[in-house]
């Protein structure tokens, strides 16, 4: 019997049966994805665009009820982009730059994230998760009318695991009863209480806060500017220690309360309650209805090794974090793209099976990043001893009118793409004077071209040889593995941002870039032999 | 950095970068003890807690390096360390 965990707002894969259920001999998959959620379907999505087969198996049959995530950071639009979605992401998400922080009812602080500019992609967008994996689903749906190896099976339950030295077997639970599915590779996008990496009786490392948060998404006509707004010790009443105040799509307001530890979840989750909060916070006669309300407390920590032989984990099955910083969906996408093409390649046979071991490593790279930011983030919310108080409120009450104190004051680090520093898959960093924003490691930064449109969407999803004032061959091919040359020159930048960004001081430069739109290499000219080593290291084929 | 007569910079030193100061550096210690108590005076103990932490930040942010602000920490810490021990073998 399979009964559903949660309900589901949007039924975007509903049940239907296949032959395979049937089949007398198992069905053997290349890949299986566990997980329909924003990560498992990027996952999917990248590998089928690059003609790897790939099955999605959710338990559900499509999204669950609530906003959740509700802010995307550059990256993941970056990213999006790339898979084909990023524009109906941006179309329906709200963008907004402007971070307020108020201690008590005084504001001591704000942010503008707008001035870093020369990107196709703002810094970020708030936009209900939901919406998220409906994009996902409908360009799996096209690529599906277009014929790439792709499908998704809702109400498709594994149920169990096991190992059989090259592949995996499935247990899976229908409506229609149980079957079993072989996989060479399962890629666990099952969320933060993965049942896969509990099948494999595997750890998650890390530390788990008490505090609980409540939200409160609401929906009201109201007149708030588009700005994130944090309040520490907020003015109104039953607020709680901290309050969040942001805007998403659709007159959908998210808010936060930090309801602190020993509550009664039950209790707080009353409607009278809820709404007795809402009200305090946004003042007589405002009219709004409660559109979703949840009670979360949150973990940061990880598994210590996202590959066990043939199963990869990425997403919330990997590691989490709380969510003050944005830092849980927008880190799962990155895994996503780090592994799709290492899989792609792997799965052809073009690059051995280590390769998989440096998607562990860098990603598990990017998680100890955000966890550390997130922990930090957290002790400052909720400091949890005397002196950690203490230092807190100093840093408040000096903030107001001292410039210096003022980022000291974490109410959460704003997610950015990690830069694979000193990793296995770094080529030469050979670029005399060039920036260090594009160091080998480094997720390539957008820049505007004088043609209108901008450098990422150049880049394509391949192997990129970026040519800035440098010859270079057309296109090579190592091994089975090719390069495509994207030939520009410092003039083709719509403005200096790309000479700033890929230049430095040079006067040239050459770099191989992964097709996760990562610099694997750099030089100041093309060198055929330097060039197929990089790609040999990026590619896992060879030590670096 | 220093500038010579002709506008060119004096290099300093070679050798180690100068660390924390642990030798007396305060001009008139009396005096300003004194004044340092009077910062304290009518408060009561959280106040107190409170203001000393303040301090600790608009200090901590005038030093700025990070070398020797760690530095400063070791040695806070390694003196109540040196008390604690003090004390219980007292």
């Amino acid at each position: 019997m399979l009964e559903a965990r949660y309900d589901t707002t949007l039924k975007l894969y509903p049940y239907a049966r296949v032959a395979e259920q049937e089949a007398r001999e198992r069905v053997r998959h290349p890949v299986v994805v566990v997980g329909g959620g924003p990560v498992g379907l990027a996952t999917a999505l990248d590998l089928a665009g690059r003609g790897t087969p790939v099955l999605v198996l959710d338990d559900h049959d499509g999204v669950g009820v609530g906003s959740r995530a509700i802010c995307f950071a550059r990256r993941t639009l970056d990213i999006c982009d790339r898979l084909g979605c990023g524009q109906r992401m941006l179309d329906k998400g709200v963008v907004w730059n402007v971070g307020r922080v108020f201690h008590g009812d005084g504001e001591i602080f704000s942010f503008d994230l707008s001035p870093e500019g020369g990107q196709k992609n703002p810094a970020f967008i708030n936009l209900q998760q939901p919406h998220v994996e409906r994009y996902l689903v409908e360009r799996v749906r096209e690529e599906e009318a277009r014929g790439a190896p792709i499908e998704i099976r809702g109400c498709n339950r594994v149920s169990g695991l096991e190992e059989r030295g090259d592949h995996v077997v499935l247990d899976v639970d229908t409506p229609d009863g149980p079957y079993r599915l072989e996989a060479d590779w399962v890629v666990a996008c099952d969320g933060a209480r993965s049942p896969v990496r509990g099948f494999m009786g595997l750890g998650f490392e890390g530390r788990v806060f008490e505090d609980n948060f409540l939200i409160a998404d609401v929906r009201m006509a109201a007149p708030f500017p588009t700005e994130r707004r944090f309040w520490f010790e907020p003015p109104f009443e039953g607020a709680g220690q901290s309050a969040l105040l942001h805007k998403q799509p659709d007159d959908i307001w998210r808010i936060d309360f930090q309801l602190g530890r020993n509550i009664d979840r039950a209790a707080e989750l009353a409607t009278d309650k809820v709404r007795a909060r809402v009200d305090a916070m946004l003042g007589e006669g405002v009219e709004y209805e409660l559109e979703w309300t949840s009670i979360y407390t949150f973990q940061c920590r990880r598994m210590q090794t996202f590959r066990s032989g043939p199963v990869l984990f990425a997403g919330d099955s990997a590691h989490q974090v709380s969510p003050f910083g944005a830092r849980g969906a927008n880190s799962g996408i990155q895994d996503a793209e780090n592994l799709a093409w290492k899989l792609d390649l792997v799965v052809r046979g073009l690059a051995p099976q280590t390769l998989l071991d440096s998607y562990s490593a860098e990603r598990s790279h990017g998680a100890d990043e955000n966890i550390l930011a997130s922990t930090r983030a957290t002790d400052f919310l909720t400091p949890k001893s005397p002196a950690s108080r203490l230092f807190r409120d100093a840093v408040l009450a000096l903030a107001k009118t001292h410039p210096f104190a003022r980022p000291l004051i974490n109410s959460g680090r704003l997610s950015v793409p990690c830069v694979y520093d000193g990793l296995s898959l770094n080529g030469p960093d050979a670029l005399a004077g060039g920036p260090t924003v594009t160091r080998a490691g480094a997720p390539c930064p957008d820049a505007p071209l004088a043609d209108g449109g901008y450098l990422l969407a150049r880049l394509g999803g391949g192997f990129t040889l970026l040519t800035i004032d440098a010859e270079a061959p057309e296109r090579l091919v190592d091994e089975g593995i090719g390069v495509e040359r994207l030939a520009l020159s410092a003039s083709d930048g719509a403005d200096t941002s790309f000479a700033e960004r890929y230049l430095g001081t040079s006067p040239s430069a050459v770099y191989l870039i992964r097709p996760d739109q990562h610099v694997a290499a750099r030089w100041a000219a093309f060198d055929e032999t330097s060039m197929r080593r990089a790609l040999s290291i990026a590619t896992g084929r060879t030590g670096a | 950095m220093n500038a010579n007569d002709d506008g060119s910079t004096i290099e300093p030193a070679p050798g180690p970068a100068p660390g924390l100061t642990l030798e007396p550096n305060i001009d008139d210690g009396d005096g300003f003890y004194d004044e340092l108590l009077k910062a304290h005076e009518g408060l009561d103990e959280a106040a107190s807690h409170a203001l000393n932490a303040r301090l600790v930040l608009v200090l901590c942010n005038h030093v700025g390096d990070r070398r020797i602000l760690r530095e400063a920490l070791a040695v806070a810490r390694a003196a109540a360390t040196d008390a604690t021990a003090r004390r219980s073998t007292d």
